[in-house]
């Protein structure tokens, strides 16, 4: 700027030409010029413009044009607002102060939206007159603006929650339209496919240019995209990276936004299909219903007319017959009645024909009618209705229906005791009581009790029939009264049922008579029907078939099915048809599955369990069909199993078939062959020398050998060799070395097949005497080895999750997961690739050889868990690993081939592996966005030298955080620094984060002192909601001299560590920020020493949950002292990759190093050649202690090694004694380095193009080089800048 | 010894590679591992640490006789000293 100062012709300007200038303008121009900071002034009642080179780029393309234009002519665009606060200051009214003040402003040919934090002071002369403006200006725009996108995407991410694609666009407009500085117009196409057409118009008001960004719609679990946004662009601001990173996640807030409204909206709809389909359920229902209730009366009927039938009477045997017929069918049709009923209240269509009725009177009727069977079954039966004071709105039937199922229940649960029915009136209500000394109700499962189809389990009554409605149906039908129903019990004592019915207004009513349903007495009255007699008339079989069953009538018709060929005892529950077992020792127990007490099934374990009844044959009966039951009842031990309804003959044919298997098996010499010959399990017989003398057929289809083989002698073919299968060996050892100790027992043992390949077995062995006297081996043996891989595949795939669990970035993913895969596998070539868009590796674990690469590339655009099988030359499997780039590829070398389990196993495994890269992948762009939003809003990297700065997000939760770094240039020379730390993370933390550092470096660029700017920190602060308690750490820096004042608000101390090794921690007490606003804060100064290093940092740095704060401070302060050799950036790395855990630190952190310029080095060395390596050694160390950059060092190393080369050749060619002297030292932003010698150089030099290309290249490396030779020797003098 | 010459010949062709830093105590080196190779000089000076005037003198007088090729590793400062030495407009140039 100097020369196009002194090169412009002011003469035709108003300040006139230069040498007239007044000593205060040249005194101010003086003062500006040098300055690193922007800086402009502005002179005379003009305003004429002069400004140094810092502030060039601010001005775009006015430059050079706005060098002495008038200042209002300059910033015309602007004027109207800049002009008046000039004009403030013209007028003597002192300096101004402008915070993020927004200019339009045209410098890069168009209007351009910019924010400046600029102050106007006045240039005085003595007079106190104002002869001109200093105008010094930061650009705040990034900050600015970062600001507003964060609050833009702030508000986008609280707008996630709309329920349906329309009213996601219309909350997306609604906060797009507050935000058209950024966002001047935006569009929403949802594709068709995604279950919505859309095509949205946001916002259109405002003007935009020509050009768009249109980004796809991705959400997360979406594999394509869901649509597309156009986002028009903003004519104020350039498309820079900043704006692209905020379009960027714009539309991935939108795609979220959207994607949960489409989801939502899927769930509606599926919600709407499943009511529907509950509607369609119940009609369903309650037509079918109607259809069984047709042929139900046509069997009821003509029963009931043949029983009745006095012209043609039935013989008694036909008559019993017909009863039970009539009998059931009454009761299938109640059943019948009750679904249908439960069906028309589901779908409202059951309406109560209510009358003003006697309740009393006709309780006491219905109560009456179901006496006869409580008092058959032994129990007391009391009634108390006295007649109540007005009548009750019911209909008859209904309440009939909700007595007669109250009593039922109750007598079916009460095997001794008594039941009681009471209705009372409480004030405005009738209460029906009904209480007995039942069983009683878990109470776990009285809330249930209401419900529909749901049966109290595990409560034994009197039958174990019923369809769980009865209850359910009461409720309902007391509701429908208006009433409520509500149960109180206790295990074991009894239970209780209470009915609260409204009495009607009126007080007259009729009586009612029931209309006596006999259905619910006469079952009722079944269940404690005398037995039928068995006899033994016609018996031609001296058998015994015993029979447990818990219906009566289904007790009475076997018994008269079974009694003409066999002698049968009749049971009514398990438990007495088990004690009836032992007793009788039948030759076969019939018995049906739901039978109360004891169920089948335990019957039939009961039956095995006793040696004595062990060899009895059970029929087991069950109207539950199902493969499910059979298999229950055959892996019990059950013999025969037989569906309900079954034909008679069947039964019959099926119980002699049973018989006379039983009897075959009595014959001694077959019973054995079809007992061991009908085992699953495998079976074998060795004698005393160990010989197998006897297998059955499932042995020979376990392990492959045939009985044909046998004898078979010590060794047996089934045993492992030693060598070839040394683990296996060794477990069969084991076994039997225990068999022998034990003379028996029970072992999970590998065996031979004999095809060769590896089985498991569980065994269990015993020793018996034979006949003979000799000792015999016996043992069974049943097929594990799928069990056995099963269980082994899932501790290998557990294993594998937990170490892809351990893993958090990508190549660690693959690395610890190629690891694995190898152990799980047994195989040695294994390479896992991602692949960049062009197909070339991006990321290698492993070799990637030729066919490993061709296989990777072939797999690993499949769908994860497809496996690809490689028969080349070189075979082996592949399969991908998600993304559609990446794949995991094992050689099996020649002659192995993966089995299929094997095979599957790789699969599975390799489907893990890629969700765990999945997962990694999704953490890695996770993080990259919250650094590159931290670093947007942390703002330039652009630092003094000897600074170093660092931010790391906290791993877990994956968010911005609130804590911050800022270096201040301030105009003195000095530089501002702050470290701190807001309360909380996320976008809140980091908007607060935002505000305070922006303040912060504002008040350190105008105010007196750090202690100054925490003191106006504290009253900003405390208008911030969010902002109280942030700590922060705030010092001016004055390199000149080393002098550092600070101000500290509750932040962790800095370390200060000097080059001797000494070290202090700047530590006050002092307030968080906010907390006492008002209150003076207290200015500490503190001295750098040359070299010393300041470590400024946010709590994550030293903080972890098991060591004390302490400790982690004296770790760092450590780290520091130990590294005074290492340049400032290197100093940061090390203390962030030593002090934060290797994985998931969750705090953010933010690091500031600062390295005060070292003493200068001065080195001193023989005229050697062989001294330079050494002096380049000391040279680089000093450099990197120095903050110079590499690219700057080399550079000087090599300039000085040259000098000192030329100081050996030329100064001292003929005194080998000489020394030369090398001084380096910082001389503000340059290292200056001085070289001497005391020789006297060879001149003219012999081969001067080459002798001097020394000379040359110090002079190509260096900025400035001064060469002094003369009589006493050679000084050369040489200066570079510390950075490029 | 702050440096390694290797040097090996494949018909006239003479490579010498350069292990270390040179500077004037054993350029001479470098001038002995060159001397009597044939009309082509290959210098791979890609694991070269550092070079100064005293070893582009040594290049620089064989490239006056001889096709010299060099080998260079981009972003290092020895790059940067033969480019700005002007070598590189007598010497043919390859990355490694």
């Amino acid at each position: 700027m100097g020369r196009l100062i002194a090169a412009k012709d002011w003469s035709a300007t108003p300040l006139g030409a230069v040498r007239r200038w007044s000593p205060e303008l040249v005194a101010a121009i003086n003062t500006c010029l040098p300055s690193r900071v922007p800086m402009l002034l502005w002179w005379g009642p003009e305003l004429l413009q002069i400004y140094n080179d810092a502030y060039v780029p601010t001005l775009g393309d006015k430059h050079p044009r706005s060098l002495g234009q008038p200042a209002a002519e300059c910033w015309a665009e602007a004027w109207a607002d800049l002009g008046p606060l000039a004009r403030k200051v013209l007028d003597g009214e002192g300096a101004t102060y402008s915070d993020n003040h927004p200019l339009l402003l045209n410098r890069h040919g168009y209007v351009e939206e910019t924010y400046w934090t600029f102050s106007y002071s006045p240039v005085l002369d003595r007079a106190g007159e104002v002869l001109g403006i200093f105008v010094a200006t930061t650009d705040t725009t990034r900050q600015v603006l970062g600001e507003r996108r964060m609050r833009a995407l702030h508000e986008l991410a609280a707008a996630r929650g709309a329920v349906d694609p329309d009213a996601a666009c219309e909350a997306i407009r609604r906060v797009l339209g507050e935000f058209t500085a950024d966002i001047p117009h935006a569009e929403i196409h949802v594709a068709a496919e995604s279950g919505a057409a859309a095509r949205v118009m946001v916002s259109g008001r405002a003007e935009w240019r020509d050009d768009v960004v249109v980004q796809p719609l991705v959400a997360s679990g979406r594999p394509a995209p869901i649509g597309a946004l156009v986002l028009g662009i903003s004519p104020r601001r350039a498309l820079d990276t900043d704006y692209r990173l905020f379009l960027d996640l714009v539309a991935g807030q939108v795609g979220q936004i959207l994607a949960h409204a489409l989801d939502y909206q899927a769930e509606r709809q599926r919600a709407e299909a499943l009511a529907r389909l509950d509607r369609a359920k119940s009609e369903f229902f309650s037509n079918v219903s109607h259809e069984f209730r047709t042929p139900l009366t046509l069997i009821a009927g003509p029963a009931e007319d043949a029983l009745a039938d006095a012209a043609e009477p039935l013989a008694a045997g036909q008559r019993e017959r017909l009863r039970i017929i009539r009998r059931n069918a009454g009761r299938l049709g109640r059943l019948v009645d009750d679904l249908l009923d439960f069906a028309r209240i589901e779908a409202g269509r059951l309406q109560p024909d209510a009358v003003d009725i006697d309740l009393a009177a006709l309780t006491r009727e219905v109560a009456e009618s179901f006496g006869p069977a409580v008092r058959r079954a032994g129990l007391e039966f009391t009634v108390s209705a006295p007649p109540l004071p007005r009548a009750a709105r019911v209909d008859p039937d209904m309440w009939e229906k909700v007595l007669l199922n109250l009593l039922s229940n109750a007598l079916k649960y009460t095997r001794s005791g008594g039941i009681e029915l009471s209705l009372l009136a409480t004030g405005d209500h009738a209460r029906l009581t009904v209480s007995d000394t039942g069983v009683g109700i878990p109470e776990d499962q009285i809330p249930l009790l209401f419900q529909s189809f749901h049966r109290v389990q595990g409560s034994s009554g009197r039958s174990p029939e019923g369809t769980g409605i009865g209850l359910a149906l009461v409720h309902e039908l007391v509701r429908l009264h208006g009433g409520s129903v509500s149960a109180t019990s206790e295990t074991g004592v009894g239970s209780e049922f209470s009915v609260l019915l409204p009495l009607s207004d009126a007080d007259r009513a009729a009586t009612h008579r029931p209309r006596g349903s006999t259905v619910y007495l006469e079952e009722a009255l079944r269940w404690s029907a005398p037995e039928p007699m068995p006899s033994s008339v016609g018996v031609k079989d001296s058998a015994v078939v015993l029979v447990v069953e818990d219906n009566a009538d289904m007790r009475g018709f076997l018994l008269r099915l079974l009694e003409p060929h066999w002698r049968v005892l009749l049971a009514a529950d398990g438990t007495t048809g088990l004690r009836m077992a032992r007793t009788h020792q039948p030759d076969l127990v019939l018995s049906d599955v739901t039978t109360p007490g004891l169920d089948g099934f335990g019957l039939v374990r009961e039956l095995r369990a006793d040696p004595a009844t062990a060899p009895i044959p059970v029929l087991v009966l069950s109207a539950r069909s199902g493969e499910i039951d059979t298999v229950e009842g055959l892996a019990a031990g059950a013999d025969d199993y037989l569906p309900k309804p079954f034909s008679s003959n069947e039964l019959v044919a099926r119980v002699r078939a049973n018989l006379e298997l039983a009897r075959l098996r009595s014959r001694e010499s077959r019973f054995r062959r079809a007992l061991v010959d009908s085992l699953q399990e495998g079976f074998l017989v060795a004698d005393g020398r160990g010989a197998v003398i006897e297998i059955n057929s499932a042995f020979t289809e376990i392990t492959g050998y045939p009985a044909s083989e046998l004898p078979t002698s010590w060794p047996h073919p089934w045993l492992f060799d030693a060598e070839e299968w040394p683990e296996e060996h060794r477990a069969q050892q084991k076994a039997f070395e225990r068999f022998l100790a034990e003379s028996g027992g029970q072992f999970r043992i590998p065996l031979r097949h004999r095809k060769g390949h590896r089985i498991w077995v569980a065994v269990s062995t015993t020793t018996v005497p034979d006949d003979g006297g000799e000792r015999l081996f016996v043992c069974t043996l049943r097929d594990v080895t799928a069990e056995k891989l099963a269980a082994e595949r899932d501790t290998t795939i557990t294993r594998f999750a937990a170490v892809l669990a351990a893993a958090t970035d990508v190549g660690e993913v693959l690395g610890s997961g190629i690891a694995a895969l190898r152990l799980a596998l047994g195989v040695s070539d294994a390479v896992a690739a991602i692949f960049s868009a062009d197909g070339a590796p991006e990321l290698v674990v492993g070799d990637l050889h030729q066919a490993a690469r061709e296989a990777l590339t072939a797999a690993k655009s499949r769908p994860v868990a497809t496996v690809l099988v490689a028969l080349s030359e070189t075979p082996g499997v592949a399969a991908p690993l998600g993304g559609n780039d990446a794949a995991v590829w094992l050689g099996l070398g020649t002659g192995r081939l993966l089995s299929a389990e094997e095979e599957a196993l790789f699969g599975l495994l390799s489907s893990h592996l890629a969700q765990a890269l999945h997962r990694a992948r999704d953490y890695e762009r996770a993080r990259e966005v919250a650094l590159t939003l931290q670093h947007a809003i942390l703002g330039p990297t652009d630092l003094p030298p000897g600074f170093a700065v660092r931010y790391e997000p906290a791993v877990q939760p994956l968010e911005v955080g609130g804590d911050w770094y800022d270096v201040a240039r301030l105009p003195d020379g000095r530089i501002g620094v702050v470290v701190g730390d807001c309360v909380g993370r996320g976008l809140e933390a980091a908007a607060v984060m935002g505000q305070l550092r922006s303040s912060a470096r504002a008040l350190l660029l105008r105010a007196n002192g750090p202690a100054q700017a925490l003191e106006d920190l504290d009253t900003f602060a405390a208008q911030i909601p969010g902002a109280l308690c942030t700590t922060l750490f705030c010092a001016v820096i004055d390199p000149a001299d080393g002098t550092l004042r600070y101000s500290n608000a509750g932040h962790p101390p800095p370390v200060l560590a000097h080059l001797d090794g000494t070290h202090e921690l700047l530590s006050e007490r002092s307030l968080p920020l906010a907390v006492m606003p008002g209150r003076s804060r207290q200015e500490t100064k503190a001295q750098l020493r040359p070299g010393s290093t300041l470590l400024l940092y946010t709590d994550g740095l030293i903080e972890r949950r098991d060591v004390p704060v302490l400790e982690g401070i004296g770790a760092a302060q450590q780290l520091v002292l130990d590294s005074t050799a290492l340049r400032p950036s290197e100093l940061a790395d090390r203390l962030l990759a030593e002090l934060l855990p290797p994985v998931g630190h969750d705090d953010d952190v933010a690091v500031l190093v600062y390295r005060h310029p070292p003493p200068p080095l001065a080195l001193e060395l023989p005229a050697l050649a062989e001294k330079l390596a050494s002096m380049r050694t000391d040279l680089r160390a000093w450099l990197a202690r120095a903050d110079v950059t590499a690219d700057a060092a080399e550079p000087i190393v090599v300039a000085a090694c040259e000098a000192v080369t030329n100081a050996m050749e030329h100064g001292y060619s003929a005194d080998p004694d000489g020394r030369v002297r090398v001084t380096v030292r910082l001389d503000g932003s340059r290292v200056e380095v001085v070289v001497t010698d005391t020789g006297r150089w060879l001149t003219p030099d012999p081969a001067p193009r080459e002798r001097g290309r020394g000379v040359r290249m110090m002079r190509a490396l260096m900025d400035d080089v001064v060469i002094d030779s003369g009589n006493n020797g050679t000084t050369v003098r040489m200066w570079r800048r510390r950075s490029t | 010894m702050t440096a390694k010459f290797i040097g090996r010949d494949d018909g006239e062709i003479r490579t010498v590679t350069v292990v270390g830093e040179v500077d004037v105590a054993n350029a001479g080196e470098l001038e002995t591992a060159l001397t009597g190779a044939g009309a082509r000089i290959v210098v791979e000076l890609d694991r070269a640490e550092y070079l100064d005037s005293a070893g582009l003198r040594v290049l620089f007088t064989h490239a006056r006789t001889r096709r010299l090729e060099l080998v260079l590793r981009r972003g290092g400062g020895v790059e940067q000293v033969v480019t700005l030495s002007g070598l590189t407009e007598v010497a043919a140039i390859r990355y490694d």
